[in-house]
């Protein structure tokens, strides 16, 4: 490994194959982007290595979003993804050997044609057809172990033209066959496209982060209906729900985009959004901390939009989750939607596990008016106006009820049953998302409070949006008249943002790319 | 434990063990079980299938999200259970009475008198439970989905640890008149507590009707099988789950605990004979996870589908028995509801399973053939089997046959001629004088099983030659064992191991060849081994001389008792031997006059 961009996957958006590094080994392996068990995910499938003469060569490799190539002293190998999402694998000079293990029902197999299958249990499977030159494996079937045996599989060249090709498709069941392929040098991806959505990519860091964000989009296919961006092919291949609000801002140069990414994901009869999911699965708990009223703040001020249907389709997803969580946050109807544990929660504190939920904090309520005031703002454009004053009456009876519960015992988080934990460091900032609502006392108060030292904090883990919480700051100090901490914000964190990104994390990306709104950036991108 | 019982007069009226099959309902996901360690007391399960890549095969561990514990001053209290299929009860010797029923599938009502329940259980992280009100909570499991419980008389109090190994415990008390009543609702996401409750006594009555309505769909039995037949229909009628998740239809589940596979929709099917629109309904439950290209999962439930191997395509089987057994009551509105499904599963096996374009269909791995080991394919993949081309026999016919009744007569006499050719090429390439062979795609070198594999053509029935029918039954016949016919191996290195696919299979390919005698013997030997042992995925015949590993011996102890699949083909071949012996009475009575 020789610099940060080699650890990134060489992946397709659209397609969960892809071949990545093992930080173990160091050695390139086949990996398909869906994990049937987070605890145990199997993310090396096929490892693969340049051989010569029956030896493994060492080898040097570099990538960009097109291809692949994996050099030797004798000669090179090169991977590129064509339009169909198959893997297109070209060697000169040298053969390729991809070595694999099986497990209990999982089966390598041959078919007539020189193509081979291999199936993995609640993963998906992979054809391998060679183009030209020779594809040999010892692949078999045991009927003992009930699975394969454990294989080798050898793509060599053809002794006229010293090349060889082979394509490599994955799908979960089945996959079209015989559709023809075309010239490998002519595979050409769309990244360039979609890097549009970011708005002007200045300087490397920036190109990677959004190569990261396109490496890890996946679907439309199966309970995908649109494509959404999984936290990592690496460390784990799901869609998180409340991560897409967050790639939604990232691509605010899209709204129509970002719309997407908001609207397309699954909800539940009661209009909770997806937890997490991928093509075959969904579950919607923990639930997270409503970030939708900060996309839609962010969408609506893009200038010249001229919003279509998709506008509709976002009301209605912000209004069902806006109800629930009126309705099943606060159960009582006390007025007060509540926190039924920390992952609910913006604010990660580790002391609130001393404290009996159900919580009302400021973080949480301030992200509710905040969807509630994007609803009320929404309505009217979609010809709902009569609409939008339950909106705007719950954004102010909460942000009443915030206010002065802070007026009266400071900033913290209390339980429904008594006791209180008072918020300190980044956490107290937190209620500046109320942005405009809030007093200009209070903006100033909390302004003065900030520091860059608040911002590595290393306070565990205790919310799943603890690494954005720099964001959500940002975000707020700007819509509290106070672009000026956003960007002292930006300025300190873009640099841990950036360096996370190439550990192949697409949240982290993002936050990486939304934080440039407040940067002054010179025009070599750097900070 | 109180005996078997049963109530002559009301079919809803019966016992059974906890140990033996769990406490549940139609469409419900939940369910009551009873666990030993580290005492025994009852919980409440809702099994979600943990998915992983694994070496050995796994039964999955107890499935408790809710332990539930009688106490009594404070203190757990032992108790002796009473388990209905509508109405649970423990009661303890000091007079402590504990009744639960389903309210709805996902609301369990829980009655105490006389004594506390104590609900407790392990918080995983991100796991939750929070009491939102007073008698009123949320336990929140995650991908298990989402628990509210709401007390409606006596009182409660929670205490929890949270962290990396948080536990939770609800001592719920009775009111001063002794009286606990807790309502248990169960949602994947988003549970929530009714307005108001209707009394536990209506609770019982509907769901003791609706199993009574669900009993009616058997068919008859003789007398010495009823307690079997309640059973049976007990553990199809609590694996029948709802839509949900990302199962979009109905489904048929193996067993309580375990998810559903898509061949079992099949035998299911055949076992309901007084309903043709749930039969058929039943059959396309497979279908809900058939992809674009017509294949159909391993197996599925609402959270996951596994498609790395389908399952051998039996459907075809059981639609001609339904079209058998309906006659005209099966319309042609359920003909047009089976043939495209059908149609699309019969072509994916043509094209996708026959790479060497033959029109001989293989298999590509072990698991497709539904016995894994099987040693049909000890040469290698892709292997020509015969039981899946009889599979695909009688797929074919039915699709003629489907085809006529919608009057698609080019169709018809197309898949009729298909099925023909298939079988002339079964007969003429793969019988081996006393037995049928596989032979790897392509090459076609044969690979020669033992035992009852090589026989699997049975289930052809009339449809073979007579040579044939006689080699095999004689075959078969050296198969029989007390419990039914096993797969001997002829060097007897196998496991005896009799199981209900086989049965099946082999106990209708006889009758509809007139080999009724055998037929008989089979099917009375397996419902006797039911009768025993309670229905089951199949019996060990005395004990296993070699546990061959994978899928051996030790996997099956216990597998599948008072499973729907085990529960479906008891019913079949009871109710077919009951349809014997009613043909036999008419045959002695013409006779007598």
């Amino acid at each position: 490994m020789t610099n940060l961009e080699n650890r990134l996957p060489f992946a397709c958006r659209g397609c969960h194959l892809s071949l990545l590094s093992n930080l173990a080994d160091d050695a390139l392996w086949l990996s398909i982007a869906r994990s049937s068990n987070r605890e145990q995910p199997r993310t090396y499938l096929i490892r693969v290595a340049p051989v010569l003469d029956h030896k493994e060569l060492p080898y040097r490799y570099t990538s960009d979003a097109e291809q692949l190539t994996l050099s030797t002293c004798r000669g090179e190998a090169t991977f590129r993804f064509d339009r169909e999402h198959r893997l297109r694998v070209r060697v000169q000079g040298i053969s390729l050997r991809l070595t694999g293990a099986m497990m209990l029902f999982e089966n390598a197999t041959q078919t007539e044609d020189g193509a081979l299958e291999i199936g993995y249990a609640m993963i998906g499977k992979l054809l391998l057809v060679p183009v030209s030159g020779a594809m040999y494996t010892d692949a078999t079937w045991s009927p003992e172990k009930s699975r394969s045996e454990d294989f080798q599989i050898e793509l060599i060249p053809s002794a006229e033209t010293g090349c060889a090709e082979m394509a490599i498709t994955e799908y979960y069941a089945n996959g079209p066959r015989n559709v023809p392929f075309g010239p490998m040098d002519d595979c050409a991806t769309d990244f360039p496209i979609f890097c549009k959505r970011f708005g002007l990519l200045r300087g490397r860091a920036q190109q990677d982060a959004a190569r990261v964000i396109w490496n890890n989009s996946l679907g439309p296919c199966g309970e995908l209906s649109q494509e959404a961006v999984c936290r990592s092919r690496r460390d784990d291949p799901r869609v998180y729900g409340w991560e897409q609000i967050v790639q939604a801002i990232a691509c605010c140069g899209e709204p129509r985009v970002a719309c997407s990414l908001l609207t397309h994901l699954p909800c539940d009869a009661a209009g909770l959004p997806v937890a997490r999911m991928d093509d075959i699965n969904l579950v919607f708990a923990p639930v997270a901390p409503p970030l939708l009223g900060l996309a839609l703040s962010m969408l609506l001020s893009v200038p010249a939009v001229e919003w279509g249907p998709e506008l509709t389709m976002l009301y209605e997803t912000a209004i069902k989750a806006l109800l629930w969580w009126g309705e099943y946050r606060d159960r009582t109807h006390s007025g007060w939607p509540q926190a039924y544990g920390t992952d609910e929660l913006p604010e990660a504190e580790p002391r609130l596990a001393g404290l009996e939920p159900p919580f009302r904090s400021p973080g949480l309520t301030a992200l509710l008016v905040s969807l509630a005031e994007g609803c009320a703002r929404i309505a009217p454009m979609v010809g709902r106006a009569e609409e939008a004053a339950r909106w705007d009456q719950m954004a102010d009876d909460w942000t009443a009820l915030c206010l002065s519960d802070m007026a009266e015992n400071g900033i913290g988080v209390s339980s429904l049953w008594g006791g209180r934990v008072p918020l300190r460091g980044l956490n107290a900032l937190l209620p500046v998302l109320l942005g405009r609502r809030l007093p200009t006392a209070m903006v100033e108060t909390l302004a003065a409070q900030f520091s860059e030292a608040l911002l590595t904090d290393d306070s565990p883990q205790s919310s799943p949006l603890a690494d954005v919480r720099p964001l959500l700051a940002a975000i707020g100090f700007e819509q509290a008249g106070r672009p000026d901490i956003s960007r002292r914000i930006a300025l300190a964190c873009s640099p841990h943002y950036e360096q996370a990104l190439y550990r192949d994390d697409a949240l982290q990306a993002a936050v990486f790319l939304i934080l440039r709104r407040w940067l002054p950036i010179d025009e070599e991108g750097e900070y | 434990m109180e005996e078997r019982y049963y109530d002559p007069r009301q079919p809803g009226k019966f016992n059974f063990r906890l140990r033996d099959a769990c406490f549940s309902r139609k469409l419900s996901w939940i369910s009551i079980g009873e666990a030993r360690e580290p005492d025994r007391h009852l919980y409440v399960a809702r099994f979600v299938k943990r998915h992983k890549a694994s070496v050995e095969p796994s039964v999955a561990p107890c499935p408790a999200v809710i332990d539930l514990r009688l106490t009594e001053d404070g203190a757990p209290a032992e108790y002796t259970e009473t388990v209905e299929p509508t109405l649970l009860t423990a009661q303890t010797e000091r007079g402590g009475l504990l009744e639960v029923c389903f309210d709805t599938p996902e609301l369990l009502r829980i009655r105490v008198r006389n004594a506390g329940l104590l609900l407790s259980g392990s918080l995983r992280p991100q796991n939750t439970v929070v009491a939102y009100a007073a008698n009123a909570y949320v336990f929140s499991f995650g991908d298990v989905g989402e628990f509210v419980l709401y007390g409606l008389k006596g009182s409660t109090r929670l205490t929890a640890t949270r962290g990396a190994e948080g536990t939770f415990a609800v001592q719920a008390l009775p009111a001063a008149n002794g009286e606990l009543e807790l309502c248990l609702h169960f949602a994947r996401s988003s549970a929530k507590a009714a307005a108001q409750y209707r009394p536990f006594e209506d609770c019982v009555r509907e769901a003791q009707q609706d199993y009574e309505a669900w009993y009616a769909l058997y068919p008859s039995v003789s007398p010495e099988y009823e307690y079997i037949k309640r059973i049976s229909v007990y553990g199809i009628w609590m694996c029948y789950v709802a839509p949900g998740g990302t199962l979009r239809d109905h489904a048929i589940l193996f067993q309580r605990n375990d998810c559903a596979f898509s061949w079992h929709s099949a035998y299911n099917a055949m076992a309901i004979t007084r309903d043709a629109d749930l039969a058929v309904h039943m059959l396309l439950t497979a279908f809900s996870y058939q992809d674009e290209y017509g294949e159909l999962p391993d197996l599925f439930d609402d959270s996951h589908y596994d498609i790395l191997a389908t399952k051998p395509p039996f459907h075809g089987a059981a639609a001609l028995w339904l079209l058998e057994a309906y006659g005209d009551d099966l319309t042609r509105a359920h003909c047009e509801r089976l043939y495209p499904p059908l149609e699309r599963w019969c072509r994916w096996w043509l094209t996708y399973r026959d790479t060497d374009h033959n029109g001989v269909p293989q298999y590509n791995q072990g698991c497709e053939s539904g016995m894994d080991t099987t040693r049909m394919l000890q040469l290698g993949t892709p292997a020509e089997c015969p039981d899946l081309i009889a599979y695909i026999i009688l797929l074919e016919e039915v699709l003629g046959k489907l085809a006529q009744r919608l009057g698609r007569t080019e169709d018809a006499q197309r898949w009729m001629k298909l099925s023909q050719s298939l079988t002339d090429t079964l007969v003429r390439e793969f019988w081996a004088g006393d037995r049928f062979v596989a032979r790897l795609s392509t090459s076609h070198r044969p690979a020669v099983a033992d035992g009852l594999e090589s026989y699997a053509p049975i289930v052809l029935g009339h449809r073979l030659p007579k040579d044939i029918l006689d080699s095999l039954e004689d075959r078969l016949t050296r198969c029989m064992t007390e419990y039914g016919l096993a797969p001997l191996a002829e060097d007897g290195s196998a496991f005896t191991f009799v199981d209900g696919f086989d049965q099946l299979k082999c106990a209708i390919g006889l009758y509809d060849a007139g080999r009724v005698a055998l037929a008989e013997r089979v099917m009375r030997a397996y419902c006797n081994a039911n009768l025993r042992f309670l229905p089951s995925f199949g019996y060990m015949v005395g004990g296993p001389p070699k546990d061959p590993g994978i899928q051996g011996a030790a996997f099956f102890m216990d597998y599948g008792k008072c499973s729907s699949l085990g529960g479906c083909i008891f019913l079949t071949l009871a109710g077919l031997l009951w349809h014997m012996q009613a043909e036999n009475k008419e045959t002695e009575g013409t006779a007598r006059i």
